[in-house]
């Protein structure tokens, strides 16, 4: 989350070009969105007997559980093409994971409803922003925008991981938690689930490289961390993401 | 969408009417129609300064967080408690019922050096 924002401040005030980033976490974590209660929705004492670390976004929406999932991280300028209104950009984004999925056999599509509830779990609900598979959600993102530039964060899941999730959310009760978790069954695909076999981080990493440049028609370089970005993102883990300040702040 | 002759902009969004000492400030039509459906907003506290330019809040809509830019430097006399409750004021009345601040100005001049209405809707066009 560090290297996400000092990524976004280096676009900004560095002169960096957008970037497309996808990452893994170990340990695994649940990411909160920006405004999302701590206290209301994370059973933190849970979260440490399973392992799972706790980090807030600066991104909005609610808590997603990165384990067995792909996270990327988008940062560019609302320009170059990319509409400024929060939809429209999805709209622009979402084509590139479309495109990858495409390369993958799946018909996905944008979601193009909206839903006003707030969940704790990101994953029960679609929004605007999520891409689905049959009625299903495959993937879900969200944004946060600094300046003229966005952040996208996005998780793409690769095998459920509905166990440990729903073991670390607070729920009113017992029953709203099963109810919750039904709901997240059926309105929700892993990746895995819907291909029918395991697929290989590094081909996703490919297709989503390949989905990108077709579907946006743009290049691709590889490049590591600037000396920049990384004493950026140093700071912003040690005064920011790794503080109680930050992740408890709500 | 509508862009009133009487107050000023800055081309992050936020508008600035100047009543004597006294500035309002909220965020322009066109960003609450850019976010879309507004969930919440964040504001500072009374008594706490904002410079031009400078973050004073954040607003959160269906699936984004942006940050709030104040447009005059001051201090926060009032903040609109009423968008706490009903964040969507900001989409129904951005100018009225949906304003954010109300702040003391360090340089009541200051908004004169600020957009007017046809200024910041030239700056929308070439975006």
């Amino acid at each position: 989350m560090a290297i996400d924002e000092a990524i976004l401040d280096e676009h900004i005030e560095g002169g960096m070009p957008p970037t497309l980033r996808v990452y893994q976490w170990d340990p695994p974590a649940l990411s909160l969105g920006y405004n999302q209660s701590i206290v209301h929705d994370v059973d933190v004492a849970k979260c440490q007997e399973a392992g799972v670390e706790v980090v807030r976004r600066i991104t909005g929406g609610g808590a997603v559980l990165h384990a067995q999932e792909l996270t990327y991280s988008i940062v560019s300028a609302v320009n170059n093409g990319i509409p400024e209104s929060v939809a429209g950009s999805y709209r622009f984004l979402s084509q590139g994971l479309i495109a990858s999925y495409k390369i993958l056999g799946l018909e996905v599509e944008l979601k193009p409803g909206r839903n006003k509830t707030r969940s704790a779990a990101c994953f029960s609900l679609t929004t605007l922003a999520d891409l689905t598979h049959r009625g299903r959600k495959l993937a879900g993102s969200a944004q946060a925008r600094r300046r003229n530039a966005l952040l996208q964060h996005g998780s793409l899941p690769i095998q459920s991981h509905a166990d440990i999730l729903f073991s670390v959310l607070k729920f009113s009760s017992e029953a709203s938690r099963q109810k919750t978790r039904l709901l997240y069954n059926k309105r929700m695909f892993v990746l895995n689930e819907v291909i029918g076999r395991d697929i290989d981080m590094q081909e996703l990493k490919d297709d989503l490289r390949k989905g990108f440049t077709q579907a946006l028609g743009i290049r691709f370089y590889d490049d590591g961390l600037t000396a920049a970005e990384i004493r950026r993102s140093q700071a912003l883990a040690a005064e920011k993401y790794g503080t109680d300040a930050w992740n408890h702040r709500k | 969408m509508e862009f009133p002759e009487d107050i000023k902009y800055i081309a992050t969004h936020q508008w600035v009417k100047p009543e004597g000492k006294t500035g309002t400030v909220g965020i322009t039509d066109y960003a609450q129609d850019q976010l879309g459906e507004v969930v919440l907003v964040e504001l500072p506290d009374v008594g706490s300064s904002v410079q031009k330019g400078a973050v004073f809040g954040t607003i959160e809509s269906v699936k984004a967080v942006a940050d709030l830019y104040s447009p005059v430097d001051g201090t926060v006399t009032e903040v609109n408690e009423a968008v706490y409750d009903e964040p969507n004021l900001v989409n129904e009345d951005p100018y009225g019922k949906g304003w954010m601040l109300k702040v003391e100005m360090s340089d009541p001049g200051q908004p004169d050096s600020l957009l007017s209405a046809s200024d910041y809707q030239a700056t929308l066009k070439e975006e």
